[in-house]
């Protein structure tokens, strides 16, 4: 999904991936970590990557791998602001450290084209493999959700 | 107790604050999402009732909220900070399962703060 990078299409953000996740069927816990994450993801492009200029998007992909062990959503939110360096401050240190604490790697990518924040969150139980299938995938929208099969990583089908 | 509503409805839909006093203490109950966009009014309702304190013990309840995000943290931290330097206990409720505990632990918060099960609890203290 693309969003208008402004603070109050956080909470439109965290419901859509909430949403994508309970349709994957996510355990709780996990699920609220990952919302956790983006929303951190999402207001450090809004605060910071477009602080001073006119706003521009945020692109939030959202898609589940699955491995031997378990499934995992990946993450990535791309902005095409400037990076600048967290502040030295309490308010972007709580921000890094709540999205390194609850997911399993957190990397940061910025060029003079924008900032792409990549997210592994921790690993959770396989669904049954009628329901998920074997290799990596981007899932697709919920079951019985209109839009077609081929969304790719949009959450909820979005477009 | 007295009962005074939030006087900026806005966005009451993302997060409500309830301010009560009494003799003993000021009690701010706070229900749904604290993110940049409502922190704000948080850190405010916060900063207010230390500083109209008096003597009593501020108590900001978190059983009932739906997710902290970092400027709800920064607002906390600000008014613990504010607490300490104008000698006001400030006393942070939370439950074992909601969405306060995880982001107090992540970031190392929960050891600074005086954390408590409920509100019955806090006010034992």
């Amino acid at each position: 999904m693309v969003v208008p990078a402004q603070t109050a299409v956080a909470s439109v953000v965290r419901e859509r991936v909430t949403q994508w996740l309970a349709a994957q069927q996510w355990p709780e816990n996990e699920l609220h970590d990952v919302v956790m994450a983006v929303n951190e993801a999402v207001a450090n492009a809004v605060d910071h990557a477009y602080a001073g200029r006119a706003p521009g998007d945020v692109s939030v992909d959202l898609r589940q791998v699955v491995e031997p062990g378990g499934r995992r959503a990946v993450v990535s939110v791309v902005d095409e602001g400037r990076w600048r360096a967290p502040r030295a401050d309490r308010y972007r240190g709580h921000g890094l450290t709540v999205m390194h604490g609850v997911m399993d790697s957190v990397q940061i990518a910025h060029d003079k084209a924008g900032t792409r924040v990549t997210m592994l969150s921790a690993l959770v139980p396989r669904l049954d493999e009628a329901t998920v299938g074997e290799d990596e995938r981007s899932a697709g929208p919920p079951p019985g959700a209109p839009g077609g099969a081929d969304s790719g990583c949009e959450p909820s089908g979005a477009t | 107790m007295s009962e005074s509503v939030d006087s900026e409805p806005t966005h009451e839909q993302l997060m409500v604050l309830r301010r009560r006093d009494d003799a003993r203490c000021i009690l701010i109950d706070v229900r749904g999402e604290i993110d940049a966009m409502t922190a704000p009014r948080l850190r405010e309702t916060l900063l207010t009732a230390l500083d109209e304190a008096d003597g009593r013990a501020v108590i900001l309840d978190l059983a009932g909220i739906e997710l902290l995000a970092s400027a709800g943290l920064a607002a906390i931290v600000e008014a613990q900070e504010v607490s300490e330097s104008s000698q006001v206990s400030l006393r942070v409720v939370v439950d074992d399962t909601n969405a306060a505990v995880r982001p107090l632990q992540v970031t190392g918060l929960a050891a600074s703060l005086r954390l408590y099960h409920d509100v019955a609890d806090a006010l034992r203290d």
